[in-house]
């Protein structure tokens, strides 16, 4: 993947060439300056794509190398980043409780086991996608309504000192959101943001969108707090509706509409390719080829089909059940909803009357303070 | 201004040294410098969190508090990045409850919609445990620290003490209790007492200890969390299972209690009884979920009264009359409806007197030519006449009028008609008779269309009276069937299901089946019938093995019946009251109904009488269902069980010489091996066959009487089926050995020991008197039951998946738990440079 790791065998100085501290004091420093070359990132998929799978590698390989090395450069980035570890394994684990065993049961128990399992295990999938897809429920309204896109990404890129004399210092790459803490928001990174424009261009742009004036003296400082109430709010509504997506992704996955998608995913239902004897070993691998696009397609138009097909059940009920059994589904759906919304709304209400709060000082009069 | 400073100065250090600064005390014991004398800081407000039994209830307390205040900040855009962490925690437990209470909603029995919740749970507590047990204890035992203490920092926010490797608040360490000081650390990592920085490496360890356990941490909860909730899951199970039924027993039998209070009826009771038997009433018979139906049925009825009916109407009238019956009830209902609205009735208005007129016209002027009927005679004269006679009869509603009166009004019609014609000089003879004879048709015509089925008013109270009674029927069925599905049905978490479960367990736990032979036998049922039949001969040669084996086993069938009778002081039988009640509604409602045009409905729910039985109807097939089928098979497969293993033993008794079969020593060997198979594993269908002994008939008589009619038991299996917890089958007050005799000779005679015929249901010559219910094939196919070795091949392919499962899951588990703990030993190893 492509992130950036050029700086890796450039000779940084931190400190002048005279330099030394224990226990580090084997090492030679450079006296050049290191410069900042954190960046802030377009938040679109390939940029979350780079960023989940530096994250996910970095989780399974480098971090907990370090970490059982009990590494003195492990950070408590690399222990949060970690978190990725039994968030994938636990689900697959999950996923082999529910499938696993049933392929050493007897033939006629297997079925039923499968079943069930199958559902589970997608369940497993789905409560992921649906977490993930539905934050942009709270932080698309938020960002059309406020400007402040919440889930915008930057790459930190850090330098340790090297552990061999003459080393080039380890760049470390780091994936975060300029505004994923609510406390220490990485405002430095937003001044400068476009070249060619003012200097609080964000800034600027951000109190015009929410009412707080144009051409403030110090946009900066007005916006500030408004970020934190819009990154707390907004948070807030991400953690309590999430889960809540996730649940539905489970419920949706267990109707009984999938069964007949799994049965267009086993190996039965895959028509198998048979070599023309007559034709030559390209053709073939051409033809091959089609056939596995045609099987796929099959199996995606069944994914769609059924996932219409649950998506109904789930919303409309069993038809012999009653009362809460019946529209538990469209309970748990509306629920989800209208937290999604009613999070998006107060964070975004929370935003405007900031700026309705702050337009009543006039930051053009002078104040004396007796 | 100098002097403003110098106060200052002293005032601080007035204020240092009033202050009881453990920090202080702490360091003096560290070091060998003498600090006394050096300024040092106030102690911070940060402090480490006591985590323990008595203390967790505080703790929890304070955490939820936190966590409500943090969703109220959050909400307000106030909350800080620890407290939104905390609603992120909120929000994983949110959504956990939400998915577990939509799985509930799919489940159907207690037992498994409050494992969704366990289930949930285990989750959170595995997620809890898991780094205590595996990590956090053994590393303390290790390395002297809790790598996973939590601390409460200056603004009120708890934290791990070592989450962050490079900001762990040592300071808070002050040595309260060992695991707290750096001193006992340093000995523990065998760090001489004279080191420089002693307490610096120290703090380097418990670094280092903590990024290890954190990542190790991180590296096994995702296998650990999962495998672990399994295990738990599946622990609790088989005791919620045993909770759950007790409960639910306990709660349909009060139901039962009360349906038999409601069978003696009010009659005799004083006011304030009757009244309580009215709440009674409604309780067992709640009629409040058909009130809405019945509605429907009436206004549908008060919309078509009086009028003409079709075949549609009829088929939506019966939908709502015989709504929630089976599809041959309702067919026969509908069979009650369309003779009851017959289409007999003719409707009588000013259309038949226009259709009469234009029908004659048509036909004259056809014949004659245009405007001839009006030179005939004046059609007003019929209206006239149909008005008057309409007068005479009351003016029925709607113009329906009976056959009879109907009849009398065509009949002068076509009367006006002659006489108009007679009147009429002017046409020849011969002319009029043909005109009255047209006319006559016409009139005919137009009657014979205007027959129609009409709902009355009669017939519609009728109707709706009949909906009463069967939504009556319905709703006190209901009552009757919710307790009978729980005490017999072919369900999960039934009574019965449960107590087969628990039989068949305690058999597979008897024989003493071993991981090999488990997995051998599994594969087919004539696997697992030579491993039952080489298990049980060997069981039978034991005297002490032998007795536990049949007791134990004996034992569990017991249970069946007292849980389903419930047997109690002063109340009635529960499945008595259940059968009673099931006769009480089918007969009343029967009753009722006949009393109404509905006898063949009335037939369709008591049954047809034959032979000076009901049979064939409603009642017939839920008195199956309740004792006859389902409970009588599961039984007599009980009963089968008990007999082979007393058949086994009667063989070993007989190879050592005791007891004896017929004498013959060839044939009783013969006869022993035979009966051996014919009870482990023949089906009905080899019943029908006579055992394949089409060539010998002598044999099979023998084999029959032997191994079913003889009565003979083992003395050995009397003994062990005596004893109080045998005798609790409380319907037919018998010991369980008497039962096991008894059913052996009932098969026995049953399927035929004195004719030899293949015919399946001759009973010739046959020393015990059947009922026709119990010659049919069903019955006898219910009375032999289900064999041995098939009960133990399904018990045993469950056993091995659920062994199989939890074998993967404990290899799991422990291959985790292993590698966590061995991995201790190997942390916290110093590197050369801190060296």
């Amino acid at each position: 993947m492509g992130i950036d790791t050029s700086n890796a065998n450039r000779t940084i100085a931190l400190t002048p060439k005279s330099a030394s501290c224990p226990p580090y004091d084997h090492v030679h420093i450079p006296a050049e300056h290191i410069p900042d070359e954190t960046t802030i990132l377009p938040n679109n998929l390939n940029t979350r794509a780079r960023s989940s799978f530096q994250k996910v590698t970095s989780a399974f390989t480098e971090y907990p190398v370090k970490g059982l090395k009990g590494d003195k450069k492990s950070t408590f980035y690399e222990f949060l980043t970690m978190g990725n570890v039994p968030y994938i394994l636990g689900s697959l684990t999950f996923m082999g409780l529910f499938n696993g065993a049933p392929s050493w049961f007897p033939n006629f128990n297997k079925k039923g086991a499968r079943h069930w399992g199958n559902r589970m295990a997608l369940g497993v999938l789905f409560y992921g996608l649906a977490k993930s897809l539905s934050k942009s429920l709270v932080t698309v309204p938020v960002k059309m309504a406020t400007g402040i896109d919440t889930e915008m990404p930057y790459q930190k890129v850090s330098y340790t000192i090297p552990e061999r004399k003459d080393a080039a210092p380890d760049p470390l790459y780091e994936q975060h959101k300029v505004f994923e803490s609510r406390d220490f928001p990485r405002y430095d990174i937003l001044y400068n943001m476009k070249e060619g424009e003012p200097r609080n261009y964000y800034y600027d742009r951000i109190a015009r969108k929410n009412g707080l004036g144009k051409n403030l003296e110090a946009s900066d400082g007005e916006v500030k707090p408004l970020i934190k109430d819009v990154i707390s709010r907004s948070s807030t509504a991400k953690s309590l509706s999430t889960y809540m997506w996730g649940g539905v992704g489970v419920m949706l996955a267990v109707q009984p509409a999938w069964v007949n998608f799994f049965k267009a995913l086993s190996n039965k239902s895959w028509t198998k390719f048979v070599p023309n004897k007559n034709e030559n070993k390209f053709i073939n691998l051409v033809d091959r080829g089609i056939n596995t696009g045609k099987n796929i397609a099959r199996i995606a138009k069944s994914f769609g089909r059924n996932f219409v097909k649950a998506s109904k059940e789930l919303y409309k009920g069993p038809a012999a059940a009653k009362g809460f059994n019946k529209h538990a589904g469209k309970i748990f759906l509306g629920l989800a909803t209208a937290i999604s919304a009613l999070g998006a709304i107060n964070t975004i209400c929370g935003a405007k009357s900031y700026g309705n709060r702050k337009i009543t000082i006039d930051s053009n009069k002078k104040v004396q303070v007796d | 201004m100098s002097n403003l400073i110098q106060n200052y100065a002293n005032n601080i250090g007035q204020g240092i040294s009033s202050v009881n600064n453990t920090t202080k005390k702490y360091y003096n014991n560290l070091t060998d410098a003498n600090s006394d004398n050096l300024l040092k800081p106030l102690d911070g407000k940060g402090y480490l969190v006591e985590n323990n039994l008595v203390t967790a209830p505080k703790e929890f307390a304070k955490d939820t508090y936190y966590t409500t205040k943090a969703l109220s900040k959050g909400i307000a855009g106030k909350a800080n990045d620890h407290e939104l962490g905390k609603l992120n925690d909120l929000g994983l437990k949110l959504g956990g409850l939400s998915i577990a209470t939509y799985l509930m909603t799919k489940r159907q029995t207690p037992k498994m919609k409050a494992m969704e919740f366990i289930g949930f749970g285990a989750f959170l507590a595995s997620m809890a445990i898991w780094p205590k047990v595996a990590l956090q204890w053994p590393a303390q035992l290790v390395h002297g620290f809790n790598f996973r203490k939590q601390y409460v920092d200056e603004q009120g926010r708890k934290k791990y003490l070592t989450q962050d490797p490079n900001y762990i608040p040592f300071d808070l360490m002050k040595g309260k209790r060992k695991s707290e000081d750096l001193g006992h650390i340093a000995d523990k990592m065998g760090i001489p007492k004279d080191e420089k920085d002693r307490n610096e490496l120290a703090k380097e360890h418990i670094r280092k200890v903590s990024v290890q356990n954190n990542t190790l941490w991180m590296l096994t909860a995702g296998v650990a969390t999962p495998v672990m909730t399994a295990l738990a899951c599946n622990r609790i199970e088989g005791p919620l299972g045993k909770l759950t039924e007790k409960i639910s027993n306990n709660k349909v039998n009060k139901m039962i209690d009360k349906i038999a209070d409601y069978q003696k009826g009010d009659a005799g009771l004083s006011d304030e009884d009757k009244a309580k038997f009215t709440k009674l009433e409604a309780e067992v018979v709640d009629m409040k979920p058909y009130e809405a139906s019945e509605k429907k049925l009436s206004d549908l009825l008060t919309s078509k009264t009086g009028q003409a009916v079709s075949d549609s109407d009829i088929e939506n009238i019966n939908k709502l009359l015989s709504e929630g019956f089976d599809t041959q009830t309702q067919k026969t209902a509908k069979m009650d409806l369309q003779f009851m609205l017959k289409a007999d009735k003719t409707v009588v208005n000013s259309d038949t007197v226009n259709e009469i007129s234009d029908l004659i016209t048509k036909k004259l002027d056809t014949k004659y030519g245009e405007g001839y009927t009006a030179s005939v005679f004046d059609t007003k004269k019929l209206s006239e006449h149909v008005s008057n006679f309409m007068n005479q009869n009351g003016n029925p509603k709607n113009g329906v009028l009976n056959p009879d009166k109907a009849e009398d009004l065509r009949v002068s019609l076509g009367q006006l008609i002659q006489d108009s014609l007679d009147g009429n000089k002017s046409i020849r003879e011969s002319r009029k008779e043909v005109i009255a004879d047209m006319a006559t048709d016409a009139i005919n015509d137009v009657f014979g269309k205007k027959k129609a089925a009409i709902l009355t008013e009669d017939a519609a109270s009728q109707i709706s009276k009949a909906g009463h009674i069967l939504r009556k029927f319905r709703a006190y069925d209901k009552t009757i069937s919710s307790a009978a599905h729980f005490k017999v049905e072919n369900a999960p978490e039934t009574i019965v299901a449960n107590n087969w479960s628990d039989v068949t367990k305690t058999l597979i736990k008897e024989l003493k089946i071993t991981p090999k032979e488990l997995n051998e036998a599994k594969s087919s049922e004539e696997l697992t019938a030579q491993l039952f039949t080489r298990k049980l001969e060997k069981i039978a040669k034991d005297d002490k093995k032998y007795a536990e084996f049949v007791s134990n086993i004996a034992k569990k069938m017991a249970l069946l019946d007292e849980k389903l009778d419930n047997p109690r002081t002063g109340k009635r039988n529960a499945m008595d009251v259940l059968t009673d009640g099931i006769i009480q509604n089918c007969d009343g409602t029967s009753n009722e109904l006949n009393s109404l045009p509905f006898q063949n409905l009335a037939e369709r729910i008591k049954g047809r009488p034959i032979d000076g039985s009901f049979i064939g109807g409603i009642k017939d097939a839920k008195l199956n269902r309740l004792k006859g089928d389902r409970l009588d098979s599961v039984k007599s497969s009980y009963m089968r069980l008990l007999h082979t293993a007393d058949f086994f033993r009667r063989a070993e008794e007989y190879n050592n010489g005791q007891g004896g079969f017929s004498g013959n020593q060839k044939l009783d060997k013969a006869l022993i091996e035979k009966g051996k198979k014919v009870l482990m594993s023949e089906h009905s269908g080899e019943f029908y066959l006579k055992h394949q002994t089409a060539n010998n008939v002598s044999f099979y008589k023998a084999l029959i009487w032997h191994t079913f009619g003889s009565g003979a038991m083992s003395n050995k299996t009397k003994e062990a089926l005596s004893g109080q917890s045998h005798e609790v089958f409380v319907s037919g007050k018998t010991s369980m050995a008497e039962r096991v005799t008894r059913w052996a000779k009932h098969v026995g005679n049953l399927m035929g020991k004195n004719v030899y015929a293949f015919l399946p249901n001759h009973t010739e010559g046959h020393d015990e008197a059947f009922t026709r219910a119990q010659k049919t094939a069903v019955a006898k196919f219910n009375k032999i039951a289900c064999t041995p070795d098939n009960m133990l091949y399904k018990a045993l392919k469950e056993h091995y998946n659920t062994n199989k499962w939890l074998k993967m899951c404990i290899t799991a588990g422990s291959i985790v738990l292993g590698i966590t703990l061995a991995s201790q030993f190997a942390f916290g190893k110093q590197d050369k440079v801190t060296k």
